[in-house]
């Protein structure tokens, strides 16, 4: 088709895989080239990164976990812990903002940020230029590129939207029709890459009568913003355990029987998080269904 | 056949007064404050002719490049047609043969730039509408493009100019948007750019490809529940998009100049529904916005010629709120003229509901402009004063409100972004819409209030299983629990005076028709019985049901077109005749809580013409 050739020869970024958009915000400051994505891959997996040398940003987001790393919250150099999971870093491209409280708004400043980071590369601006011979915008520059490729589509879920009504089993047919209808969980995780780019008060971060972590708040200091996140993606959720911001939830059973008894009750619940009362057939459908959100990774 | 009109005395000579106006405020437009721009644009404007009216009106028409041709649905017959604009001959293209014996029809028909083919959507029955391509030629045979259940909503917005694929927006199951090409060459589908719920006003005008192929123009809400909507262009390969008009209020359906340097749009940031018209080059607005026509009310575009005709649909309701006085006893209608509430220039008013006290009157009023849904409306009957409550993000259903019996408060049914129905508890003083019962796909937008305001009860339906069916929700507790449940659909209810009796009109399905029962249940669920059984669906022409203030009986209406209200015992019996008789369009039923009067909906189905607006083409013809 036409339209798609003239993509072809426009832009550096391949065609998506099914399920995704064809147009991908990118910044008219930061155009992807195929150079400066295969140097944002090289840095990628670049332990140089890290001050002490032992971890590059591969190391909390495992190509093998759908770019996530297993792990309650993250780990930087030294072993030292930070508050947060990492988060999935696929489709990252199509993203509005950044971080589970949405504190940077380009992909570019996401990049840097974990590198400086005491609690994460832990490297200095100075001391980045000097190891890579670039400046650090420059591989802001090509990191962001880089992340913008790693995309996954091409799902079960993807080929039964397209029209191959045999790609979903009965049972996960019967969870995305819960996921559209009595979970609500749609009005969240919409559209292709399933999260609205919304913060939500789920209540995950309420104990003892207090918010164990501000969230959303801390960056924009409204008060019902206390408490909520951003929604993740669930592309390829089957792969990206632990789960919530906080990773306090190992499977996705049990993110489904959180939600189901509807979060966990603070001043700021979102609206949209109420008791579901699945049942235990229904809770199975929809388990099922988010396992055929996983297909193709391309990076 | 209705012919077009013919041209007006405004011919070549003023065009050109226009053109000259026009290209010395251009040139000028740096030094100029855009409001006089725009004040003196508005002057160089035609008004509107009308072209097509009644049953030879569509508002998805389409037309081609040169003006020749509208590509539209003949609504006589629900089959394709060609409508030359030169001639006024309308060719049907027999896709279907005869009229609405059958219930399938075509529509958003679109001429190829060869205008050697055509592609539509076509329904067939309930299923959803799917994609369809034809031969432009009667009586061709049409090839399926595109059949997913996925896809309730695809919508074609123009071909490319190659004539190998077609511009299309989705709308998918959770009422999310994309905009997406398919190939007509095996059906494939490339989706460009999903909007989520932004892709709402896609209603009021679809995207728009420019002539020369490279730019999608769009419109969308600025964010997610947000009143304001925008206008994008999203190059056509999907590799860069522009927002090029971000104002305040609602911007929206726009098209394009025949030259592609301009896009037309409508407008309601100046509180009116005005023509705008913003200047672009190479996917960006190179100039601010400025009127081309003001006060051109709630319209679908079709398109512009070549030739500097604008041709659209303006859309008027004529439903409002009548009063009519009951005889002594309150059984009958008393003879004479109803009596309108109040004078709408929408002429949208519907469901009203009577407060406690008997002074006000809540209604529904369908929103400005294009905006869509419908307000709440307070009518003062002591000083005639109205006040008006918006509800968004969240839409406003056009069924009736009811009062809680404080008399301070309203249940009013909302709807999401997906087209699930909320109840709220609207505040009249603080002007706060709170939730009360959240959405759920099952909820119909009809409900009544116990009186002691403690409990609503809502009518479902299970679209699996074709089935209706009443909750009582309990406000307090937030639960709710089945008491009704019906084959078909619950099309109103009532509640008894005392509280203790639901009045439940219904449709049930027998023997391949539809039958209205009108039964009664106690609001436990208990003591379920017909008083009432038609042997045709004389509850389809819309929901009017009440008790009269004693609670002997129920008044209903019955009849679609032409209608009668109805009064029967609640003990049962055959209804009799209760004094009213009419034609045309009928919402909602309303006693005054003394007895004396009846509040009801009423009007003529909305009234839609094509017009169109001419000699635009000195928005274009000079440089900027």
């Amino acid at each position: 088709m036409k339209v798609l050739l003239l993509l072809a020869s426009a832009a550096a970024l391949p065609h998506p895989p099914l399920g995704l958009d064809v147009y991908m915000p990118v910044p008219e400051g930061n155009p992807l080239t195929a150079a400066k994505i295969e140097l944002g891959r090289q840095l990628f997996f670049d332990k140089r990164l890290s001050r002490d040398g032992t971890l590059a940003c591969a190391g909390c987001h495992d190509p093998e976990r759908a770019f996530s790393d297993g792990r309650t919250v993250a780990r930087g150099v030294g072993g030292v812990e930070g508050v947060r999971n990492s988060p999935a870093l696929i489709n990252r491209g199509y993203g509005q903002s950044f971080f589970w409280d949405g504190r940077v708004e380009s992909l570019e400043r996401q990049a840097i940020e974990p590198i400086l980071n005491p609690k994460e590369l832990a490297l200095s601006k100075d001391e980045l230029e000097r190891r890579i011979g670039l400046q650090a915008d420059e591989v802001a520059a090509a990191l962001a590129s880089y992340v913008r490729t790693i995309r996954s589509g091409d799902s079960p879920y993807d080929r039964f939207t397209m029209g191959q009504t045999a790609a979903l089993s009965a049972a996960e047919k019967a969870g995305l029709d819960l996921f559209r209808g009595k979970g609500h969980c749609v009005n969240c995780h919409a559209g292709p890459n399933f999260s609205d780019e919304q913060y939500h008060n789920t209540g995950v971060s309420w104990a003892g009568g207090q918010f164990t972590d501000d969230g959303r708040f801390g960056v924009s200091r409204r008060e019902e913003d206390r408490g909520a996140f951003k929604t993740p993606t669930l592309r390829e959720v089957a792969r990206t355990a632990p789960y919530m911001h906080d990773g306090s939830l190992a499977t996705l059973e049990q993110v489904v029987d959180f939600y189901s008894e509807g979060g966990r009750a603070n001043p700021h619940l979102d609206a949209e998080i109420r008791p579901r009362r699945f049942s235990q057939e229904e809770k199975r459908a929809l388990v099922a269904f988010l396992r055929a959100l996983s297909g193709v990774v391309s990076r | 056949m209705r012919k077009p009109s013919a041209k007006t005395s405004l011919g070549t000579a003023d065009t050109s007064v226009r053109a000259t106006l026009w290209r010395t405020l251009q040139r000028a437009a740096s030094a100029l404050l855009p409001t006089l721009l725009a004040a003196i644009s508005a002057l160089a404007s035609d008004a509107p002719r009308l072209v097509l009216s009644g049953t030879e009106v569509d508002d998805k028409a389409s037309l081609t490049p040169d003006g020749r041709f509208m590509a539209m649905t003949d609504w006589s017959s629900g089959d394709l047609a060609l409508r030359d604009l030169v001639t006024g001959q309308t060719k049907r293209l027999k896709v279907k043969s005869g009229g609405w014996e059958s219930d399938d029809y075509g529509e958003f028909v679109i001429l190829s730039p060869d205008q050697r083919q055509l592609v539509y959507v076509w329904h067939e029955g309930s299923a959803p509408g799917h994609l369809r391509v034809m031969a432009n030629q009667a009586g061709a045979k049409p090839r399926i493009l595109v059949r997913n259940s996925e896809f309730p909503y695809i919508l074609p917005s123009a071909w490319s100019p190659d004539g190998k694929s077609v511009l299309v927006h989705l709308w998918k199951k959770d009422y999310t948007a994309q905009l997406a090409w398919v190939s007509v060459a095996d059906g494939s589908l490339t989706v460009l750019r999903s909007l989520d719920w932004r892709g709402a006003p896609l209603k009021a005008g679809g995207p728009r490809l420019s002539p020369d192929g490279r730019y999608i123009a769009y419109s969308a809400l600025a964010r997610s529940g947000s009143p304001d909507s925008h206008i994008y262009l999203l190059s056509a390969d999907g590799a860069s998009e522009r927002e090029i008009v971000r104002d305040a209020g609602v911007n929206e359906a726009p098209v394009w100049t025949p030259d592609g340097t301009r896009l037309l749009f409508h407008s309601n940031r100046s509180g009116r529904d005005d023509l705008w018209s913003v200047p672009v080059r190479d996917g960006i607005a190179t100039g601010a916005p400025a009127v081309v026509a003001r006060d051109i009310g709630k319209i679908f575009p079709i398109g512009l010629t070549r030739s500097g005709s604008f041709y659209y649909v303006h859309e008027r309701g004529s439903e409002n709120i009548f009063l009519a006085d009951l005889e002594p006893g309150g059984e009958k209608v008393r003879t004479g003229p109803s009596v309108k509430l109040a004078e709408d220039p929408a002429g949208s008013n519907r469901g009203p509901a009577w407060s406690p006290s008997g002074k006000f009157i809540a209604f529904k009023r369908r929103g400005a402009g294009n905006r869509p849904g419908y307000d709440v409306v307070v009518h003062s009957l002591v000083t005639a004063e109205e006040k008006t409550y918006v509800s968004q993000p969240l839409t406003g259903t056009s069924s009736h409100p009811a009062w809680f019996p404080d008399g301070n408060s309203l249940l009013v049914a909302l709807s999401d972004n997906q087209n699930r129905i909320s109840f709220h508890r609207l505040d009249l003083a603080a002007g706060v819409f709170a939730e009360i019962a959240p959405g759920d796909p099952s909820y119909l937008a009809l409900a009544t209030l116990s009186p002691d305001g403690k409990t609503i009860y809502i009518a479902t339906h299970d679209d699996k299983i074709s089935a209706g069916g009443v909750v009582a929700f309990d406000i307090a507790g937030a639960q709710q629990k089945g008491i009704f449940q019906t084959p078909g659909f619950v099309n109103n209810l009532a509640l008894s005076p005392d509280g203790r009796t639901l009045a439940i009109a219904r449709s049930v399905p027998h023997e391949g028709h539809w039958e209205g029962h009108l039964s009664l249940a106690g609001v436990d669920g208990s003591n379920v019985r017909d008083i009432y059984a038609a042997g045709r669906d004389i509850f389809g022409g819309g929901p009017m049901l009440a008790w009269t203030k004693d609670g002997g009986s129920i008044f209903f209406a019955q009849g679609e077109h032409d209608w009668q209200l109805m009064r029967i015992s609640a003990a049962g019996g055959q209804p009799e005749l209760a004094g009213l008789t009419t034609t045309g369009l009928r919402h909602d039923l309303a006693f005054q809580p003394d007895g004396s009067r009846i509040a009801f909906g009423h009007g003529k189905f909305s009234v839609k013409e094509t017009r169109a607006i001419d000699h635009l083409s000195f928005v274009w013809e000079v440089a900027p």
